[in-house]
């Protein structure tokens, strides 16, 4: 009769106990942040998104002030990182502005208390004609990768006349 | 020779393994729990992500923008055939479509579903053009207009907040003319 269970015995029949509970806890850990993390990653590609149309809206007011024959409006702008700055006043959006900065800067929400710090920049990358542009966000935890939205814009309007 | 286990033996055998049993059960009932609270959160977000990009869609091609309160706007569809209204109400949003000759009503509905997500505050600001003139539409139409949502993400464990804007840069803000000026 077999008295006792023997070393590797043991070590095998642990070992296939502890993967058993191991699966369960990675899947249960998954979950957990999935449910912790999926707001946040909806709001970092609001983020990018609204960035990205603030950087449209930022050309296009450039038809306001100046003649509006030929406006190549990226001109004076030049390849880097650029921070986006919107200022309100009375109830509007007075002012929205890029300004060069080296490091990402606090996103400059207009309504919006969030828990959590935003950081974002632009990427803008130019090339002849067109403005290749990157918006990053992420969250100041950096629990979450780096979101990133792509664009590309051309050097003039495309005014329809 | 030992032929069997003793009471002792098997007593602490029991309650180990109830002891195991015990805690993978709590782990199993979090588990399906966190599920269900994910599944139910997915479903609020989805939601939330389904109406915002049908406002979207409408407003880059809208003309015409008629901010009246800082939470109602219309505006013309890009076709000009009828004229969209999105007001706050109810928390939810009303999303109206109406004709633009005699303003009756031809379809309205509410942009969420009320069984996943409450719109607890809702705000609409746009930018100042730079100028004074108003002859060539570029000079007057917005060129962003910004929505605050603050929500109420509903499961059955409870809700959750979710606060967000949403810039839109309308795309006929560069046009020279209105197509359909009011």
């Amino acid at each position: 009769m077999k008295k006792s269970f023997t070393l590797p015995e043991l070590s095998v029949a642990i070992l296939i106990i502890s993967v058993a509970l191991l699966i369960f806890l990675v899947l249960s850990s998954n979950f957990i942040f999935n449910l912790v993390n999926a707001k946040k990653i909806f709001f970092l590609m609001q983020t990018n998104q609204s960035a990205l149309e603030f950087l449209i809206a930022f050309r296009n007011k450039s038809l306001e002030t100046t003649n509006f024959d030929n406006i190549q409006w990226f001109n004076n702008l030049g390849s880097g990182k650029y921070c986006l700055k919107i200022n309100k006043t009375s109830g509007f959006i007075s002012s929205i502005n890029l300004e060069n900065s080296s490091q990402p800067c606090l996103f400059s929400f207009i309504f919006l208390n969030t828990p959590f710090k935003i950081f974002h920049y632009f990427d803008i990358n130019i090339q002849n004609n067109f403005a290749y542009i990157t918006s990053t966000s992420y969250m100041s935890d950096r629990i979450l990768p780096k979101s990133d939205l792509s664009l590309i814009l051309t050097n003039w309007h495309p005014l329809w006349r | 020779m030992k032929k069997g286990f003793t009471l002792l033996e098997i007593s602490i055998v029991i309650l180990i393994f109830s002891l195991i049993m015990v805690a993978l059960a709590s782990i199993y009932t979090s588990l399906m729990r966190a599920l269900i609270i994910a599944d139910h959160l997915q479903a609020s977000l989805e939601n939330v992500r389904y109406a915002s990009e049908k406002i979207f869609r409408i407003v880059k091609y809208g003309w015409d923008f008629s901010i009246n309160s800082p939470n109602s706007i219309s505006f013309y569809d890009r076709s000009c055939d009828s004229i969209f209204e999105i007001k706050f109400q109810n928390e939810n949003l009303i999303l109206e479509k109406k004709d633009p000759n005699s303003g009756n009503v031809l379809e309205s509905g509410e942009l969420f579903d009320p069984s996943l997500v409450r719109l607890k505050r809702f705000e609409i600001i746009r930018d100042l053009p730079n100028t004074n003139e108003t002859f060539f539409y570029f000079q007057y139409a917005p060129k962003i207009i910004v929505f605050f949502y603050d929500f109420e993400l509903i499961t059955k464990a409870g809700t959750s907040s979710l606060a967000f804007e949403q810039a839109i840069a309308p795309l006929n803000s560069v046009m020279n003319i209105s197509l359909c000026q009011r």
